[in-house]
């Protein structure tokens, strides 16, 4: 990737956090009104609303970033090694497949035990099973043709 | 993979971030290389070989390598 491409793959990107950054404020203002009061339900709520605020804190800060790298060549050409790096690329790359592959195998497990216990739990997580071994697939599938 | 990057950026009188810079990685990367924890693929090798105005073989220990 040469420092143009890497200047639109930034600047997509802060489209898209753009984008994340509207759905997270859309999400906190319209779960407000949502749902029956109940402690468990409390409990869930608060869940989900730090974890739309600790994407919302994500997002600005990665905006911010690619902003002013935009406008800095030097902090520009920092930002393209720190993410080129081939050392960086190969260790995201085997800790990203190790933990994929360690956590399809443990929801594997959770779905099987789950079974004798639950079987709301047990369909939820067959659910997502299905889902990531799919997504696991295209994607296998597709840098097979495009490589 | 032994090299001899430390021995030439001293001569140079050149820093690891300094280096680092030039070829496009991060000093961490330049300092695996050095530690011989890291093998530079066939790209980086070039350009550092190319920074230093040697050639690679000159650079790079390739005598252990496996065949």
């Amino acid at each position: 990737m040469n420092m143009d491409e890497f200047k639109k793959d930034i600047k997509s990107k802060i489209f898209v956090l753009c984008g994340g950054i509207f759905s997270c404020v859309t999400i906190i203002l319209v779960s407000k009104n949502l749902g029956v009061r109940d402690i468990r339900i409390d409990f869930i709520s608060g869940f989900q609303l730090g974890i739309v605020l600790a994407f919302e804190f994500v997002f600005i800060t990665k905006l911010i970033k690619y902003r002013k790298a935009l406008n800095d060549e030097n902090m520009l050409k920092v930002l393209y090694i720190k993410e080129t790096d081939e050392r960086s690329v190969f260790i995201a790359k085997k800790t990203a497949t190790l933990s994929f592959n360690i956590s399809l195998s443990v929801i594997a497990i959770a779905t099987i035990v789950s079974g004798f216990f639950n079987i709301t739990v047990f369909f939820t997580l067959l659910g997502v099973l299905a889902f990531i071994a799919i997504t696991k697939a295209v994607l296998k599938m597709y840098y097979k043709k495009k490589n | 993979m032994k090299t001899r990057i430390k021995e030439l950026r001293k001569k140079n009188k050149i820093s690891q971030e300094e280096l680092a810079y030039a070829v496009g990685v991060t000093r961490q990367t330049i300092t695996s290389i050095e530690c011989e924890k890291y093998t530079a693929s066939l790209m980086l090798a070039y350009k550092i070989a190319k920074y230093f105005d040697m050639a690679i073989k000159d650079v790079f220990d390739l005598e252990g390598v496996e065949r």
